[in-house]
């Protein structure tokens, strides 16, 4: 991105405002090599239509202050528009994976899990499908899991030694 | 000054990616901040133990916001840097700069 005009983070509703897709609206998934960025957008009309993603130069990008497409997509499209109006597939995270995240210590946990889930839906699914997404949040609960079980055991190792 | 004064890597790295994204710096904003900019796999929960611990120093402080849907209807988390945090920033900042000071033919330009 050119001395980057607008600020806009991954992410973010962002609008197209030059080239062929100008006006088209999407969200922005991943920042390539400072130049070019990807959108999920979602193309087509009636059964055709498909979140794909579109790789830009980022200074046709502009941030999305507002909703301007329509309200509500039909609901054979496939797609659901959340209240931040961001477009997404439906598709949940592995239940399993979810589970064993109950495991871990009470702190923090809601917001972890909230975040794995939105990086899940908004990010992952429109980028890399449902299976490729799923497999992501399985990796993910595992790899974090390791520093958590850690930090919570250090915590109750040291207040057992303040205790005694 | 103790060791806590000072900053691990990974810390750094944090506390850099919060004064990036300002008022939006929470978990998974700042996940992808690392990933995305320099290219470094992490877990969040490797991220959360080092937020838990920055805050611990001072460094940092958090509020709980708003449940979203694509949360599953879970809060977020923010943090944002606090006059410590920053400060211990410079000093880390301050004393790489040093150190690699007529280094530069060895080390090359960062890209």
């Amino acid at each position: 991105m050119s001395g980057e005009p607008e600020y806009v983070v991954v992410g973010e509703r962002v609008r197209i405002r030059a080239s062929a897709l100008a006006g088209l609206e999407g969200v922005l998934v991943r920042k390539k090599d400072g130049f070019r960025v990807v959108l999920s957008v979602v193309l087509g009309v009636q059964q055709a239509t498909r979140s794909v993603a579109v790789e830009i130069d980022a200074d046709d990008l502009e941030r999305a202050s507002s909703c301007s497409q329509p309200a509500e997509l039909p609901a054979w499209t496939g797609f659901e528009r959340d209240s931040t109006c961001f477009l997404s597939q439906p598709g949940n995270p592995p239940r399993a994976a979810k589970l064993l995240l109950l495991l871990l210590p009470t702190k923090n946990r809601e917001h972890l899990l909230g975040d794995l889930e939105e990086e899940f839906r908004t990010i992952l699914v429109p980028e890399y499908g449902l299976r490729k997404a799923q497999l992501w949040y399985w990796w993910h609960v595992f790899i974090s899991m390791a520093p958590l079980v850690w930090a919570a055991v250090k915590r109750i190792v040291a207040a057992n030694l303040c205790g005694s | 000054m103790g060791s806590r004064g000072w900053l691990g890597e990974f810390e750094q790295l944090v506390l850099l990616a919060l004064l990036r994204l300002g008022d939006n710096a929470y978990g998974m904003r700042i996940h992808r901040e690392v990933e995305e900019r320099i290219g470094r796999s992490c877990s969040l929960g490797a991220l959360y133990t080092t937020l838990d611990r920055l805050e611990e120093k001072g460094f940092v402080s958090s509020r709980v916001g708003e449940p979203t849907p694509e949360r599953g209807g879970r809060a977020k988390k923010y943090f944002r840097v606090e006059a410590a945090g920053a400060a211990a920033l410079r000093r880390a900042y301050a004393a790489t700069t040093q150190m690699a000071q007529g280094l530069e033919p060895l080390l090359g330009r960062a890209q």
